[in-house]
């Protein structure tokens, strides 16, 4: 009985296996279809015939490698004929790589329990490196304080530019929608009780007291904190934060320290600016939806918004510049591997700093309040 | 395969560049290049740093186009080719980049199979089995499979790369700075390697390099690139008798010249 495809055929009467034409990548799924479907006698000799085989790649020699492994295993003698010198040179290096090393099994997946303990363990080392972290930048602190020649005024100022000058259009930008819609959402209430006026107490209020230095810190996270972490992440990468060690430039001094002694100079000055924008924002919508003219707004502003609701978002900013600049530094510094570290890191940087910030109003509202401020 | 079939295949040329010309920058990186490979040899590019020699490497990988010229890859024209003659001449090409480019969020394994699940619809047990055995036919142990590039050396990188390079049984496989980085026993075994792999699988190779000991082991010609044209392409024995001061320069510093010395004696 014959069985024959383009590429091969099996003469079962003489045990011949007959290679034709190209044995290689492309048509490897047909070939391994035809050997599953072949019937094999059960004992005696089996002749390869390359004579015919006009290209041989790894992967054809590959195959042929596997099912002389399979055919001897079953008691079958194998012998390959015919086939040209460069073929044979392929197939015997195939060969003496199939035999000689059987492929490594995958690692087990870890069971539920090690993945939980695993976690675990890992949140525990990381909080503990990133109160080392804290402390580390603290004694660098006093240590660049105490000598101004360490003080690194161009680092320092670039921070301050790039996080806060450049930041001011869309700043502004978002704290005056932001103030518009809180407008829009409290007039309409206001205006069924005829109370349109006192929609100055609540916009000033709300703006300077919460949204201005929470939005602004959101952002901040998102267009700083991210960056941070990949800059330093990169640099990390390219070993340049090791560079920096050996050259007796310790990396805090010259890269974490100006960044959060920058950030905490900027992110107050545009809470001020989203302080403004925003009441801006709600003074145009409140002249339009609730006709309250320009002049009555502004007059009744400072009457009825104490300073110290501007103070107390004001001292919020900094407090937030902490912990986005420390957030980002830290995971920045983290990083290991390759660029998917860089990802994952910037991504739990932004997080981590929104989740902190929030976390950290809601404790200041708390004290606050305590306190009958 | 007769005498003749075979003697036309080692004529035929893999890759043809004409009168190529790239303007990058402010400056003229490449003035006129002529250059052709021919199936089945092994050519260095050398030149000194800023010669243009990764910048060809790139116009012939289709990554940066030329001002102007042409560049036939198997006979077609790569310079502005349309998707689908691109990705026809892409499965039948490998490439080795300097930096090793393997994906740092694949293991081992699967960067091996990545081109092989891209490009062929086998099953995942005949990918995984064709990857473990270019993972083994680069001299990489078989537990580096399910490592991830970060935690492999240098030399397991670099031979992480042939092996991707090679999963497809490419025809043509460019390598940049192969060498670079490795300590001189790895490189060897390194030259080794890619030797064994051009004679088992008829490979054509298109090698950038600085490192000599290479160029006098492995390459069939050398093409020697400076001042934004080619000066001279020939054999290594009488590349370094060209007059050309900047070849004279690069061959017979110190450093040539032990090498060639090392490799004259060896034969």
């Amino acid at each position: 009985m014959k069985k024959s495809l383009d590429l091969v055929s099996f003469d079962s009467h003489s045990g011949q296996l007959l290679c034709r034409g190209e044995w290689d990548l492309t048509h490897l799924s047909s070939l391994e279809h035809f050997f599953q479907n072949m019937s094999l006698p059960s004992t005696g000799e089996i002749e390869i015939n390359g004579k015919e085989i006009k290209k041989l790649d790894s992967a054809g020699a590959w195959l042929l490698s596997t099912w002389q492994h399979v055919l001897e295993k079953k008691g079958l003698n194998v012998r390959f004929e015919a086939f040209p010198e460069k073929f044979q040179k392929l197939l015997s290096l195939i060969q003496e790589r199939i035999t000689e090393e059987k492929p490594a099994q995958k690692p087990e997946e870890p069971s539920f329990v090690e993945v939980v303990g695993k976690y675990t363990y890992e949140q525990y080392q990381g909080t503990q490196k990133f109160l080392s972290f804290i402390g580390l930048l603290a004694t660098e602190a006093v240590r660049v304080a105490s000598s101004p020649r360490h003080w690194r005024w161009n680092a320092f100022l670039n921070i301050v530019y790039n996080t806060g000058y450049l930041a001011l259009p869309i700043i502004a930008l978002l704290s005056f929608m932001i103030g518009i819609v809180i407008t829009y959402q409290m007039g309409l209430q206001l205006r069924t009780y005829g109370a349109n006026i006192y929609i100055v107490d609540l916009l000033g209020l709300s703006i300077l007291r919460e949204f201005g230095p929470l939005l602004t810190a959101i952002m901040v996270a998102g267009r700083t904190g991210s960056a941070f972490t990949a800059q330093l992440g990169m640099m990390k990468l390219n070993q340049e934060i090791d560079a920096l060690d050996t050259m007796g430039v310790t990396p805090s001094e010259l890269l974490l320290l100006p960044r959060i002694g920058g950030l905490l100079i900027a992110l107050p000055l545009l809470t001020v600016w989203a302080d403004i924008f925003g009441v801006i924002g709600g003074m145009i919508m409140a002249g339009n939806m609730l006709d309250i003219s320009w002049f009555d707004f502004l007059s009744r502003f400072p009457r009825v918004i104490p300073l110290k609701t501007l103070l107390i978002g004001l001292a919020k900013a900094p407090v937030f510049a902490l912990v986005i600049a420390s957030t980002g530094c830290y995971q920045g510094m983290q990083v290991r591997g390759g660029a998917d570290s860089v990802g994952r890191n910037t991504t739990r940087s932004v997080v981590l700093s929104i989740f902190f910030i929030i976390v950290f109003d809601a404790i200041f509202s708390v004290i606050l309040s305590k306190l009958k401020l | 395969m007769t005498k003749t079939e075979n003697s036309m295949a080692k004529t035929e040329n893999v890759i043809e560049v004409k009168n190529l010309k790239t303007y990058l920058g402010d400056a003229w990186v490449h003035k006129n290049i002529n250059l052709t490979v021919k199936r089945g040899e092994v050519l260095g590019i050398v030149g000194g740093s800023g010669s243009g020699k990764t910048t060809l490497l790139r116009e012939m990988l289709g990554l940066t186009k030329p001002t102007s010229g042409s560049i036939h890859v198997f006979g077609k024209e790569l310079t502005n080719a349309n998707a689908a003659t691109l990705l026809s001449i892409q499965k039948r090409w490998g490439v080795l980049f300097q930096e090793n480019a393997l994906f740092s969020s694949l293991t081992l394994l699967e960067n091996v199979s990545f081109p092989l699940c891209e490009h062929t619809d086998l099953d995942t047990e005949t990918i995984e089995a064709l990857a473990n055995m270019k993972i083994l036919m680069v001299g990489l142990p078989p537990e580096a499979a399910f490592r991830y590039p970060a935690e492999l050396s240098g030399g397991m990188q670099k031979r992480s790369g042939i092996a991707r390079a090679i999963v497809l049984d490419p025809e043509l496989i460019f390598l940049d700075e192969p060498t670079s980085g490795l300590d001189p026993e790895t490189a060897a075994g390194f030259d080794e390697l890619i030797l064994n792999l051009q004679t088992t699988m008829g490979l054509t190779i298109v090698i950038v390099t600085h490192d000599l000991d290479s160029l006098w082991r492995i390459a069939d010609r050398v093409a020697f690139l400076g001042e934004g044209k080619l000066i001279c392409v020939d054999t290594m024995p009488n590349l370094i008798k060209n007059p050309n001061s900047a070849i004279q320069a690069f061959f017979n510093g110190p450093r040539g010249r032990a090498a060639q010395e090392n490799y004259t004696h060896e034969k």
